[in-house]
């Protein structure tokens, strides 16, 4: 173990001699400070909207979301100044605690609603699955960025990539956290994607997933629990016929949010007015359907505004991983937007009906300690890629420049 | 290997290219997403909208004031008194089942509410109350916590008969109450709050959304004050106490509130007000409809925190009718302060034209102040095991054997059957039936007979006789046409219809009709059983020239319910004539009851008619029957009974008196059927 650290550090040494790194002192100037506004403003929005919540009913998220933020903020700064061919190094590092955190959640974590998820420290419990993403982010950049540009193109390159998302998606999947499964193996393939896998290839998987659809979809008796058909299957139902099933229904509260965020019209009821929320139809308005407690305020324009925002903060990110030089920087600076972009456009598609009813929060907005923290770690992920987007790590990023 | 160059990658390139697909499909998503919002938030903006409002718009209903109660001459018997009301408002919302759920696993106190309960400072037998009120609202059993607690309470707050009651109902709802919830509820915290509290209260609005402080009425019965005699405790000597007791409780009954079981056949939103009260006896339960009036409402497009965005529509209560009734208060606590010198007594004074009754007074009687708001257990108590049922109204519930009064029945019987006036038995002091001796009340017995001697001198023997020629379907059906064995009283509930029995009452009974049966029948004895209500019916029918009347104690406006009986006039006549005699004639048993008021509008005398009844309570010997009877232990003594009216030409009260256990109804029934007939007379001509 030693050895390897110190075998480790030589190259780095090594590494650092031949291609200078960012000095620490330039990297605090070289803030993406409108990336950084951008997230402190949408955040904001969430914590406002935790407060309104906090006022109308007795859920109070506001004090403990706003540490919570706090946390995350330290996160970004930290994670922004880390030294980017550090991160590369201990990528291989980060795959294994990742999977050894999985494991531990298999045999040890805490269950709430038969989902065992959690890790549980003092009072605090975290979701490691969180980590995981971000752990898989860093090390899918470094092993395509430590690919040889021949090889990119190489479909056994791949094999090992299977492999560990294979793993990493068994231990969700058991959980059982279909959602983040599903999101987990989407964030990865749009990163295989454009790390330059062939077009053959993508076909190939995009006919795999609609076979894997149509399978599940034809013996959903065999695959699909019956909550599940039933949330696939509120689309059919009329509003009247909702109504009629009542709250145990799946199809209840997406219908109520339909109806809180329809009934707000294009200008909303006003700041802190939600009558949905005080009338309590939404059953966790703090979690996933933040959405409707801020459209129930702003209406359309204000549900417009903010997803501008969420927008934009995206497309910071896909044009932060375009100025990067070296493959690692882009790649990690594409992952961390593409898993902030994921969760914010599964979440506001479910919450319109668009999408069936899966646990995804709204990352920035929606209550939840370890989401938060990891989505400002991302977020410093996309900094520390622009800090360094100058940086060129490998032969082949020289390589790709010259040509 | 070889390395062809067109192999090598420019990843930088490809993953610029790929990105734009990628930012691409972003911008799709972004698209759709807004297409959706546009649609939810523009096109659909109004329907949904609607269907929000649907979920939170609340009609708040309000209690409209209960219709008050006056006399003949419109004076005051029950009114209004308004009163300010707090009330906790337990909303329900989609987690409620949840903490239900906690709550019965007796996991989570409710926290909200314990605060409320803790910033008023109630006592603990008011937070139990709201606990279990709460648990009965939610559909929960009352925790085993509650209940404990109940059990550690002092008796002397456990005895709260409210409290008791919601207990008792909330256990007996069981799992059976485990329903859908419903949207809200509200908890009466405090019934009459005082106004500077009240201020307080509703000044601090703002920050007890749950609370609610709104107008009540609290009902209250007028008094009259009653001159008693009761033994004091320690001497047990006599000594005389005013109190003050309600001169019409029997009639006018009390209210109380509403239970589950009023609301099984009974839909009115106005009974589920947490402060409204139903009529639980006498014509406030008789006439409850007409009284309670109509719940207003408002309805208001809230939030779910309970503030109100705005009104939707209003209408305001609708007080309940009043109503005036045929009693004349004075007359009543004339009567009631007559009746109060026995134990257990009825007096009954009706309109022989209309059906009006003017009094109808009942011995011993409680006060139905004790009813408002609520009766605590121990006067309840004092009530319920009080041995002469101060509760019961004797004059309309009573069932009495009606003794020698039926005997006008039985005379129009033996008419119609074809005897005349002078059909003649001897009395010899008895008579055996088929192997039965049934003796007169005069053991010597009263000689020769004729129908108005019967009845002046009540010879038990002649009716024997007649009884025996006519048969009990004749004489039954004589007494069912007067009213006997069906509830007399237009719409009331506090009446009985006593018995009037007949051969297949008795073989539904698994017994013989045997002709002793009939002849006891013949002197209101055996089966036979009536109130005094339709003892004064009769004499009314039979003062009035036949026809039957409605008596009643709610003026009709004139709208009198009268059905000729077709009744030979000549009957009629024999039946007046053998009354007059009794009162009037010196061989009369109630002629020392004469009455001679000299008050008619040429200066003619106004003489009543009447009749006697003495009717055994138990089977002793019958010789004893006319003996005084202060030896015999008071339950086994006779009730004294006398049914009259007057004046005699032209006849306009019926009377019927009984006294239980008074002995003979010449000595203790006439004279009080007497007073309350020259009372009664005295009113019209304004003395």
């Amino acid at each position: 173990m030693t050895a390897a650290l110190r075998q480790l550090s030589a190259q780095a040494d090594a590494d650092r001699r031949k291609r200078p790194g960012t000095p620490f002192a330039e990297r605090l100037f070289r803030f993406n400070w409108l990336l950084l506004a951008l997230a402190i403003t949408i955040s904001g929005i969430g914590l406002f909207n935790q407060y309104v919540i906090a006022v109308s009913t007795s859920r109070n998220f506001f004090d403990q979301q706003l540490m919570f933020v706090s946390i995350g903020l330290i996160g970004f700064v930290l994670t922004s100044l880390f030294d980017l061919r550090w991160l590369r190094l201990l990528a291989p590092l980060g795959l294994l605690v990742a999977l050894g955190l999985l494991i531990w959640v298999d045999q040890y974590g805490v269950a709430f609603n038969e989902s065992q998820r959690w890790i549980k420290i003092g009072s605090y419990t975290i979701q490691p699955s969180e980590m995981v993403q971000l752990a898989l982010v860093i090390g899918l950049a470094a092993y395509f960025d430590w690919l040889s540009r021949r090889l990119t193109g190489n479909p056994m390159s791949l094999l090992p990539v299977c492999l560990i998302l294979g793993a990493f998606a068994y231990f969700i999947f058991t959980q059982p956290d279909l959602g983040t499964t599903l999101k987990l193996l989407a964030l990865s393939a749009l990163m295989i994607f454009c790390a330059g896998v062939r077009w053959w290839l993508v076909v190939l998987g995009l006919v795999c997933v609609a076979a894997v659809f149509w399978l599940a979809w034809t013996y959903q008796e065999t695959f699909l629990q019956p909550y599940q058909i039933a949330r696939l299957t509120c689309y059919l139902l009329s509003d009247a016929e909702i109504s009629e099933l009542g709250s145990n229904s799946p199809c209840f509260q997406p219908h109520q949010a339909r109806i809180a965020i329809g009934g707000a019209g294009i200008f909303g009821h006003g700041a802190m007015i939600a009558p949905q929320l005080e009338s309590l139809t939404i059953y966790e308005p703090y979690n996933d359907m933040i959405l409707a407690v801020h459209a129930e305020q702003f209406g359309f324009i204000g549900v417009i505004f903010l997803l501008s925002l969420v927008a934009t903060l995206v497309y910071f990110g896909f044009a932060v991983a375009s100025q990067c030089r070296s493959q690692f920087a882009r790649l990690i600076a594409l992952g961390a937007t593409v898993n902030f972009g994921l969760y914010a456009t599964i979440n506001v598609m479910m919450v319109l009906s668009m999408l069936p009813v899966v646990g995804m929060p709204f990352a920035l907005m929606s209550q939840g300690g370890t989401v938060t923290v990891f989505t400002w770690i991302g977020l410093g992920l996309i900094n520390n890629a622009w800090i360094n987007r100058h940086l060129v790590l490998t032969p082949h990023d020289q390589a790709s420049l010259k040509e | 290997m070889a390395k062809a160059p067109e192999q090598l990658i420019n990843r930088g390139a490809v993953f610029n290219r790929r990105l734009v697909l990628l930012g691409g499909a972003q911008l799709a998503a972004f698209g759709a997403i807004g297409a959706r919002l546009y649609g939810l938030q523009v096109r659909e903006a109004e329907t949904l909208g609607q269907q929000g409002l649907d979920v939170i718009t609340k009609r708040e209903f309000s209690l409209p004031e209960r219709g008050s109660i006056s006399d003949r001459e419109g004076r005051i018997l029950a009114t209004n008194r308004k009163t300010t009301q707090v009330q906790l408002r337990l909303r329900d919302y989609p987690g409620a089942p949840r903490e239900a759920e906690a709550a019965r696993a007796g996991e989570q106190p409710k926290a909200s509410l314990r605060a409320y309960i803790e910033a008023f400072g109630l006592d603990p037998q008011t937070e139990l109350r709201v606990h279990l009120d709460l648990d009965l609202a939610l559909g929960v059993i009352p925790s085993t916590f509650y209940l404990d607690q109940l059990s550690r309470l002092p008796q002397k707050l456990q005895n709260q008969a409210d409290f008791a009651d919601v207990a008792e109902a909330a256990i007996q709802e069981g799992e059976e109450a485990l329903k859908p919830l419903k949207r809200e509820t509200l908890v009466t915290v405090v019934e009459d709050i005082s106004r500077s509290r009240s201020q307080l209260i509703a000044s601090r609005q703002a920050d007890m959304p749950l609370i609610e402080v709104s107008m009540g009425f609290r009902r209250r019965y007028e008094f009259i004050e009653v001159e008693r005699f009761v033994e004091a405790e320690e001497t047990g000597e006599a000594q005389v106490r005013t109190e003050e007791l309600a001169a019409v409780s029997h009639i006018v009954g009390y209210t109380k509130r509403v239970f589950k079981e009023d609301l099984l056949d009974d839909t009115d939103p106005l009974l589920r007000l947490p402060s409204a009260r139903i009529g639980a006896t006498g014509i406030e339960a008789s006439y409850d409809r007409t009284l309670r009036g109509k719940a207003g409402y408002a309805t208001w497009q809230i939030t779910g925190g309970g503030r109100k965005l705005r009104q939707l529509d209003e209408k305001s209560p609708e007080p309940g009718e009043d109503l005036t009734l045929t009693i004349d208060l004075p007359l009543q606590r004339t009567a009631l302060n007559m009746l109060a010198q026995y134990e257990e007594a009825a007096a009954v004074v009706m309109d022989v034209e209309t059906g009006e009754i003017l009094v109808m007074a009942s011995q011993p009687f409680f006060n139905v102040n004790d009813f408002v708001p609520r009766i605590s257990q121990q006067v309840w108590n004092q009530y319920i095991r009080n041995e002469r049922k101060p509760l019961f109204a004797r004059a309309s519930q009573g069932s009495y054997p009606p003794g020698s009064t039926f005997k006008m029945i039985i005379t129009l019987a033996a008419l119609e059957h074809g005897f005349t006036p002078s059909t003649t038995w001897t009395c010899s002091g008895s008579l055996e039936v088929s192997g039965q001796r049934f003796r007169c009340w005069k053991r010597r017995g009263h000689g020769d007979m004729d129908m108005y001697g019967a009845l002046r001198e009540s010879c038990d023997v002649w009716f024997y006789h007649a009884a025996h020629a006519i048969g009990i379907e004749k004489m039954r059906e004589v007494a069912a046409r007067f009213g006997f064995g069906e509830e007399v009283i237009a719409n009331f509930y506090e009446q009985a219809e006593a018995l009037l029995p007949s051969r297949q009452w008795k073989e539904a009974r698994g017994e013989r009709w045997v002709i002793g049966d009939s002849v006891q029948f013949s002197i209101g004895q055996g089966f036979m059983l009536a109130t005094p209500v339709q003892l004064a019916t009769m004499t009314a029918i039979i003062a009035n020239g036949g026809y039957r009347i409605r008596p009643h104690l709610v003026s009709v406006n004139g709208f009198y319910n009268k059905q000729d009986l077709q009744l030979d006039p000549a009957h009629l006549r024999v039946l007046q004539e053998g009354m007059r005699q009794v009162v009037n004639d010196d061989r009369g048993t109630a002629k020392k009851s004469k009455l001679e008021l000299p008050w008619g509008p040429n200066g003619e005398v106004w003489r009543m008619a009447g009749k006697t009844g003495t009717a055994q309570v138990t089977s002793l010997p019958p010789d004893e029957s006319d003996t005084i009877n202060e030896d015999i232990p008071y339950d086994k003594r006779d009730h004294a009974l006398f049914v009259a009216y007057a004046p005699l030409d032209k006849p306009r009260y019926a009377c019927a008196v009984v006294v239980e256990h008074g002995g003979s109804g010449s000595a203790t029934a006439a004279p009080l059927a007497s007073n309350l007939l020259t009372a009664t007379l005295a009113r019209d001509i304004g003395t």
